[in-house]
């Protein structure tokens, strides 16, 4: 946590600041950090990093006669997908091999204990270089990491 | 060094109308739940030898670490969901 942030929650439990002036304050700190991760409305997406933090998928819909459709925004911490594998590790075995059999069903010629130390560095850092758009007419959906 | 995260925002927006607004300061729980935690240790280190025969046992003590840190990786996850009248905003950091 940042000096700044642990600063502000420290006010806040010590009743110093209501939580409507503590959450200005975050949001405050959110906007001015270089890497809070925050996606600004109209911002292209930033290049590639070599170790990306999140994943970003963001659906725009076009409204109908011109109003406001359906937008989605979701940022997915790659921390996630690292914690996701190594909870993996517990599945039980009769289970990792019926998720390991669907996979290879679908094509996909991974197994989750493969998914682990450098190989899942590399898939990781091989994220960074991620990056999905597709543009109809009617929405746009972008993918990427940051 | 990983921490758990702090505060979660919610907000729900219904009609243009904002229905729930929720801004929970989820890091004064674990103070007291590490404090438990601690407090129940010695009994749940008991109950982990009397029954680490039991294959889940050992499963469950090996998720430990794990879901600590699937938890804690949770920090900086955002969900934002809008439509002209409707939004749905999940923030935890």
């Amino acid at each position: 946590m940042s000096d700044d942030r642990s600063q502000i929650l420290n006010m806040l439990k010590e009743g110093k600041i209501s939580v409507s002036e503590a959450e200005e304050l975050l949001d405050a700190i959110g906007k001015s950090s270089d890497d809070s991760g925050v996606v600004k409305k109209g911002a292209s997406p930033p290049s590639s990093r070599k170790n990306p933090k999140y994943l970003h998928i963001k659906v725009e819909e076009a409204g109908k006669n011109g109003g406001k459709g359906e937008n989605v925004n979701i940022r997915v911490p790659i921390q996630l997908l690292r914690a996701g594998v190594k909870l993996a590790s517990v599945i039980p075995d009769k289970a990792k091999s019926k998720v390991d059999t669907a996979l290879k069903d679908k094509g996909l010629n991974i197994s989750f204990d493969d998914l682990e130390g450098d190989k899942l560095n590399e898939l990781v850092e091989s994220l960074a270089e991620l990056s999905i758009d597709i543009d109809s007419e009617d929405e746009k959906v972008t993918i990427f990491c940051e | 060094m990983m921490l758990p995260p702090a505060t979660l925002r919610l907000r729900v927006v219904e009609n243009g109308r904002r229905k729930i607004a929720l801004w929970l300061p989820i890091f004064l729980l674990w103070p007291p739940l590490l404090l438990l935690i601690v407090a129940s240790l010695p009994l749940i280190l008991v109950l982990a030898l009397a029954f680490w025969w039991h294959p889940m046992t050992r499963k469950v003590v090996k998720s430990i670490v794990p879901v600590f840190g699937a938890i804690c990786s949770l920090r900086g996850f955002t969900i934002d969901i809008e439509d002209e009248e409707d939004e749905v905003f999940i923030k935890i950091t």
